[in-house]
């Protein structure tokens, strides 16, 4: 009976019942796409869901603990590729796949955060990229991962559908990250919400304060990190189950998933909980709409969409420094947010 | 076993292409020394200076290298509109949104030229591209080697330029103390436009010289802006000279190694590098410690 | 549907006066909640597309990469589906289903697998496409024929070529084009044929290739066949096709490595930059021979000029093959007249595999109505798996078509050209096609004009 009192509470304060409303809605929309057969929308709420959840990872860094990465898509595409080996060599079903793979994304991540979390800022940044583009180039060369080629999994048969997550279309998809993206919430909140979340937001203020009153700057960002990396390889798990194909091209690509994921963060707004959320759902749908409206109509202007996300992001970074969410707040839609316990950006 | 004369071919070979490396290393650290600004977008204002020389050299037969004036001051006018827009927004905000709206500038060049150009990949065809001179068993191809000479003579000019002229020296003031350049008298936010520009200019310089011998295409820059951050960190920033030297170490060992090790590893092994050296020694051989 | 719809709303609309009612939700809140199912339902209702499909028109879904850097090829590739389809419905259509036209509906990969997969998803469930073509990068048709799998849709692939496709075992996949095992296996026959010709001169060999799949598949043959043949491999070099931006290492270690003959599988950016660094370095290996991709381009044999003259590729098709094949005269005349442009590979080869989907629908016709998509689909499939085409229908030199329990053509073949010094491509082998004999060894680069 607990659950019901929660759900009874919840709804009686503001932000619940806008939480409820999305729930609903974000609940029914893939029924409604399956039954309309609308493939196009049905993939851009997928992806705006996975964009979610891992802008939500990324900003642990960023927001957070003020380290800035253009490298998520090593998580994303470790995840992705363990995932997608796991269920092809060894035939392990992608439920625990997919988590397997963010742990294996995760340690990685602590991994590389012993040498690089030495580096401030702008460092920091070059050599996420740098290590993105080492992953991508070791991943061609490497035959066990299938190297240039990728990793295929094969059909299954009908009664194997459960146990390989492998549906036709994003519709049964977008309720498994659905189910993440709130698995995801569920550890998050009470992370940032806790002393940790507070520590890391005195590391990103002033690492040296931070550190002169005994808290120990590295030891938190492993923390951050960990977690970060996990979720962003979880979201790279979902990626393998939907398109049952993975190659270091696609995985690893610095535009179409590292700076991706930096967009919809900043877009959203990385001092708020939600914020990479909110971005996600506004930056993936207007970079799809730009893609298949006005660059396949005329493709002697590829390119043009990802000039448009340089636009958005120049915006944001000169006009909105904080993001959707920021802009929101100090605009006076939202509460005021003590109660959610988030430290406020002056 | 490999010969002495591929590895001595090699090393010339890397020397004249390290000298392009070097105009785009060093505009890069005139940007970071006088700004503290990375401007992550600089392989991309490269690009440009190539594409100017392509368009003029096509629709209007200009010589490459005269074209050369050319692209230094568009892109140097360029250079100042993004200063001006955007880096003056950002110098004082939180890391954060520098580095965003300044990879946001990366992406708007990058794929605004894609897009008003076409992704494909195009090359200009000088009537002295075939000539090749022979020293031995070292074959040198002109291009190759007039961008050399005309890499050395802007690294020098802008050496001379630094040192003599008022601007020059006015640069190097506010590099070395932003505060105390203000006091006296100097206008630091003219300066910062100046830095920007000739720092993208001589990285268009660049270009320009490239496309005499290689195919340019939209995309070009990011392997040169690795390159030139690389070049920048081993020679430290701040130092031209330093960033010039570097450029051609670079361009030697990214050309020798390549005969023993297998090329598609050569990018492996220049990310690497990049990262032990900010690691182990971020100012750099030759930097001085700024700020 | 409207039915389906009304009662989605009610039941929606009493659910959620009960809601207030028992929660006394704010009137503003509940007007919010009204708005957004509203608005979610009137864009889906909006985007609905017509009814099914009349047997007028029977649509073909194609996804090929018509944006991004391939964007030229799939240009090439979709001037000759239109050319061939234009021709079957002049010639009176799909004759079985009465006349019906066949209709094109294009989807732009841009080149990734992903999108690719989402775009064949989009022909097959809200265009409703009987039959799915394309899509000429490997990776690319890998999910778009996983796709087309798994909703039973077949599909016609003519021009993709790691032999991974059809090492699947699909059902639904069908693939006119011989693959890069059965190139390379016929590279070893012109290269042995070659040295039977001119005195065993080629002993040690070097490979360059660009690194995505198709590159690498294709090395990995070669390195097979040719070792196996008793060829020494003395380098294997590969480099990223996106990103190169200079060849001179790679190309002084193949120099260094002092091959007879140079394999290279590049596409088309890359391939003028190897031509060119080669001629630049003064890299002179008695013979290079490419396997098409970024040889065979118009735009490569423009912009590189007379420094392509005496380079073997690989082919699957050739302009002067009209003068051993007549039927391929004839289409070519006529498309030349259309386009401008002789056909080359990629657009003889999308051309073929047009008219076969065609022969399967006048197949399928027979036993199936395109009114019940399903059965049509598998109509469609079956009439490919069983068909058989003689040579002499076809444009290509091949032996006709007929494909396997794997969905692959054996009956398929290639050639090898040489591009003369007219700055075409002549046929030289094998023996029955070749128009010209080959010049072997390459003259050297100082010794040319």
């Amino acid at each position: 009976m607990g659950m019901l009192q929660f759900i009874k509470e919840g709804l009686r304060d503001r932000n619940g019942q806008y939480f409820a409303i999305v729930a609903a809605v974000m609940l029914v929309a893939p029924l409604i796409f399956w039954k309309l057969d609308l493939p196009f929308a049905a993939n851009a709420m997928l992806l705006c869901l996975m964009f979610s959840i891992m802008a939500m990872a990324w900003n642990l860094l960023e927001g957070y603990t003020g380290q800035l990465s253009f490298g998520h898509a090593v998580f994303f595409g470790v995840g992705a590729y363990t995932t997608m080996i796991l269920m092809l060599y060894y035939r392990v079903t992608p439920w625990v796949g997919i988590f397997v793979g963010g742990l294996v994304a995760a340690l990685v991540g602590l991994a590389l955060g012993v040498p690089l979390f030495r580096l401030r800022s702008h460092w920091f940044a070059l050599a996420t990229i740098a290590v993105g583009e080492i992953f991508k180039l070791i991943f061609i060369s490497w035959d066990y991962v299938g190297g240039s080629a990728g990793l295929q999994s094969p059909i299954v048969p009908e009664e194997q559908k459960l146990y390989y997550l492998q549906y036709a279309g994003s519709y049964v998809y977008i309720y498994l990250a659905l189910g993440l993206l709130g698995l995801e919430l569920l550890i998050m909140y009470p992370l940032v919400k806790s002393r940790i979340g507070y520590y890391l937001q005195a590391i990103r203020e002033d690492e040296d304060a931070a550190m002169s009153l005994g808290i120990n700057p590295f030891k938190y960002k492993m923390v951050a990190m960990f977690f970060s990396a996990l979720f962003t390889g979880i979201g790279g798990g979902i990626y393998t189950v939907r398109f049952r194909f993975v190659d270091p091209f696609a995985v690893f690509d610095l535009i179409s998933v590292s700076v991706y994921i930096t967009i919809a963060g900043i877009l959203g707004g990385i001092y708020s909980f939600i914020g990479p959320i909110v971005g996600s759902f506004v930056f993936v749908p207007i970079s799809e709409y730009v893609r298949v409206y006005i660059v396949s109509r005329f493709p002697r202007f590829y390119g043009l969409h990802v000039f448009v996300l340089g636009v958005i992001l120049l915006a944001i970074s000169l006009l909105a420094p904080e993001g959707i969410m920021g802009w929101l707040e100090k605009k006076g839609y939202l509460r005021k947010r003590e109660e959610t316990g988030e430290v406020r950006k002056e | 076993m490999i010969g002495l004369d591929y590895v001595a071919n090699a090393v010339v070979s890397g020397i004249l292409i390290g000298s392009v490396y070097s105009l785009v290393g060093m505009g890069l650290a005139l940007i970071w020394g006088i700004m503290d600004v990375i401007n992550f977008a600089q392989g991309d204002y490269m690009m440009l200076g190539a594409f100017v020389t392509y368009w003029a050299f096509t629709l209007a037969g200009v010589d490459p290298l005269l074209s050369v004036p050319l692209s230094f001051l568009v892109t140097f006018a360029l250079g100042v509109l993004t200063q001006r827009v955007v880096i003056e927004r950002v110098l004082d905000a939180p890391m954060v949104s520098q580095i965003t709206a300044t990879f946001a500038v990366l992406l708007m060049i990058r794929y605004g030229a894609e897009a008003a150009f076409g992704p494909y990949t195009k090359r200009i065809y000088v009537t002295y591209a075939d000539v090749i001179y022979r020293f031995g068993t070292i074959s040198l191809q002109l291009p190759r080697l007039i961008a050399f000479f005309v890499s050395l003579g802007v690294a020098v000019a802008f050496y001379v330029f630094l040192k003599t002229t008022y601007t020059g020296v006015a640069l190097r003031a506010v590099s070395q103390n932003r505060m105390a350049a203000y006091l006296m008298g100097i206008n630091v936010r003219k300066m910062y436009w100046i830095a920007f520009g000739i720092g993208v200019g001589i990285s268009a310089v660049g270009g320009t010289l490239v496309a005499t011998f290689l195919p340019i295409h939209p995309e070009m820059g990011g392997f040169y802006a690795l390159i030139a951050f690389i070049v920048v960190v081993f020679g430290g920033f701040g130092s031209v000279f330093g960033a010039y030297i570097s450029g051609i170490i670079i361009g030697v060992t990214e050309s020798v190694s390549a005969l023993f090790i297998s090329p598609s590893l050569k990018d492996v092994v220049a990310f690497l590098l990049f990262i032990a050296i900010i690691l182990v020694k971020p100012t750099g051989l030759f930097g001085t410690e700024q700020r | 549907m409207e039915r389906y719809i009304c009662k989605a709303a009610d039941t929606i609309r009493s659910k959620v006066v009960a809601l207030v009612r028992r929660r006394g939700l704010s009137k503003s809140l509940l007007a919010a909640i009204v708005v957004i199912v509203v608005i979610i339902v009137a864009a889906a209702v909006l985007m609905m597309q017509g009814g099914g499909g009349a047997v007028k028109e029977v649509k073909v879904g194609v996804v090929l990469p018509l944006s991004g850097k391939l964007a030229e090829t799939g240009a090439d590739l979709k001037r000759g589906l239109e050319f061939a389809v234009e021709e079957i419905n002049k010639a009176g259509g799909i004759k079985s289903l009465g006349g019906a036209k066949i209709v094109l509906v294009f989807g732009d990969s841009a080149g990734k697998p992903e999108t690719g997969a989402a775009e064949a998803e989009r022909l097959i469930t809200e265009e409703k496409v009987v039959a799915m073509l394309g899509s000429y990068q490997s990776a690319v048709t890998k999910t778009v024929s996983e796709v087309c799998e798994r909703y039973h849709v077949p599909m016609l692939n003519p021009e993709s070529t790691s032999p991974t496709l059809t090492a699947r075992g699909y059902k639904w996949f069908f693939r006119t084009t011989p693959h890069d095992e059965m190139f390379a296996k016929q590279h070893v026959d012109f290269v042995n044929w070659l040295n039977k010709k001119y005195g065993n001169q080629i002993k040690k060999i070097a490979i360059i290739h660009e690194d995505t799949e198709w590159g690498t598949a294709t090395a990995k043959a070669w390195q097979k066949y040719f070792s196996e043949a008793g060829y020494q491999i003395v380098k294997v070099v590969s480099y990223h096709a996106a990103t190169i931006t200079s060849m001179d290492s790679e190309i002084d270690t193949l120099k260094a490595a002092n091959p007879d003959l140079v394999l290279v599988a590049s596409y088309v950016q890359d391939a003028i930059l190897f031509v060119q660094t080669a001629k630049q370095r003064d890299f002179n290996p008695k013979a290079i021979l490419a396997q098409d991709a970024g040889f065979i381009n118009p735009s490569y044999v423009k912009q590189v000029g007379k420094d392509g003259f005496y380079i073997f590729s690989r082919e699957v098709f050739n302009w002067d093959l009209g003068q051993k094949i007549p039927k391929l005269k004839e289409v070519n005349d006529r498309y030349k007249a259309k386009y401008g442009v002789d056909l080359n590979g990629n657009s003889a080869r999308d051309y073929t595999g047009a008219w076969v989907l065609y022969y399967a629908l006048e197949e399928a016709g027979k036993k199936a109505s395109p009114a019940n998509l399903e059965e049509f689909r598998k109509a469609i499939r079956d009439a490919l798996a069983s068909l058989n085409i003689p040579g002499d229908k076809l444009i290509m030199p091949w032996k006709g078509v007929k494909f396997d329990s794997n969905g692959q053509n054996t009956l398929g073949q290639g050639i090898v050209v040489q591009m003369m010094d007219d700055g075409k491509y002549h046929t030289v082998f094998p023996e029955e096609f070749a128009t010209a004999e080959p010049v072997f060894p390459m003259p050297k680069w100082s010794e040319r004009g």
